[in-house]
């Protein structure tokens, strides 16, 4: 018959009896006139009953010990809730380290350049009274190179007194 | 049967609640199917095991975020079927591992046909041929392609309609339809060899 590999599709949900009510009534219609598709029909019935028998006992073990298993898991549950304890005492430890790197930088007088230019500390007496003279200071740090600029690259040195002579 | 009204649902709500004993209950109830179904895809009772325990942490880690929409069973297997079908997947990519029937003999049943519920009047032969027919049918299982050996087993194993075996696989019920005459097809031709 033309239709019986839709048919045959449906065998194995027939007898699962997983067919909607309709298909279902359709299908056995087809098996009571066609005597091929109700032999497969029956070969099928036998297999399903034949698996529902032998497919628990082919994945049968032997009885599973459940108390070290669930004390496995209570363990493993209990460290994965760990982090989320945790997390409420680090980002106090990260700030109370912060705290405690700034009063040691302020202690050590580091800071002052930073609170003087930000206007929080009065600069020492010095500059204050004369601060023209601290403002070009990267130029007086550097004054002794500056004043033996020829002794520092005798190579130009020489090129120039050749040049003179 | 609704949700609701599924015992291992409340439960699993009382789980949500942090209810231990409510967890250990469940536990107990289902661990052995989980172990049995994780052994079906692995070979091996310890990473079966494994697989279980895998199952029932993630059980309780996203335990606030469940939501009573099938039977517990159908929930359960969901995550079991999940992680079963990775671990395949992983070992396809790793060496190709070939499980041999009685590889893991001392895992199985001792007699797994003195266990059978009509033992009454066979004889040794009868034995004998159900025992072949049973090793028959693990070894033809192992065969399976993953998705056909799981919806087959929810479906005859775990007693799962079509409906629940697609909520564990997370495919249409056609796919199931599909899946399920595949399989039964292939395991009843292979054990026809053996009668």
């Amino acid at each position: 018959m033309p239709w019986c590999w839709l048919i045959r599709r449906d065998l194995t949900a027939l007898v699962d009896d997983e067919l909607a009510p309709r298909r279902a009534a359709a299908v056995r219609t087809h098996l009571e006139h066609c005597s091929a598709c109700a032999a497969r029909h029956r070969d099928i019935e036998r297999g399903v009953a034949q698996q529902r028998q032998l497919l628990p006992l082919a994945v049968g073990l032997a009885d599973v010990a459940a108390d070290p298993l669930l004390q496995r898991i209570s363990r493993r549950a209990r460290a994965e809730s760990e982090p989320s304890r945790r997390l409420w005492w680090q980002p106090v430890a990260v700030a109370a380290t912060a705290v405690a790197a700034l009063v040691v930088v302020a202690f050590l007088g580091l800071l002052d350049p930073v609170l003087i230019a930000m206007g929080f500390e009065d600069p020492p007496n010095l500059v204050a009274e004369q601060p023209e003279l601290f403002r070009d200071y990267a130029l007086f740090e550097y004054l002794d190179a500056l004043e033996n600029f020829d002794d520092i690259l005798p190579g130009r040195r020489s090129s120039d007194d050749q040049q003179e002579g | 049967m609704k949700p609701k009204q599924d015992p291992d649902v409340q439960l699993m709500l009382a789980v949500q609640r942090d209810d231990e004993e409510a967890f250990e209950t469940l536990f107990r109830k289902y661990i052995g199917q989980v172990v049995r179904f994780a052994f079906s895809f692995v070979g091996s009772r310890a990473r079966a095991e494994e697989l279980a325990q895998d199952a029932f942490v993630h059980l309780l880690s996203t335990r606030r975020r469940y939501q009573p929409r099938a039977r517990f069973s159908t929930f359960l297997f969901r995550i079991v079927t999940n992680l079963c079908l990775s671990e395949v997947r992983r070992a396809e990519h790793r060496v190709t591992v070939r499980y041999t029937p009685r590889a893991d003999a001392n895992d199985m049943t001792p007699d797994a046909v003195a266990n059978m519920p009509d033992r009454g009047g066979r004889t040794g032969e009868e034995d004998l041929l159900v025992r072949e027919q049973i090793d028959k049918m693990r070894e033809s299982l192992r065969r399976l392609p993953p998705q056909q050996r799981a919806a087959i087993l929810l479906a005859r194993v775990e007693g799962f309609s079509y409906e629940e075996v697609a909520r564990s696989l997370r495919c249409s019920v056609a796919a199931v339809k599909s899946l399920i005459h595949r399989a039964t097809v292939t395991l009843r031709d292979q054990l026809r060899e053996v009668r």
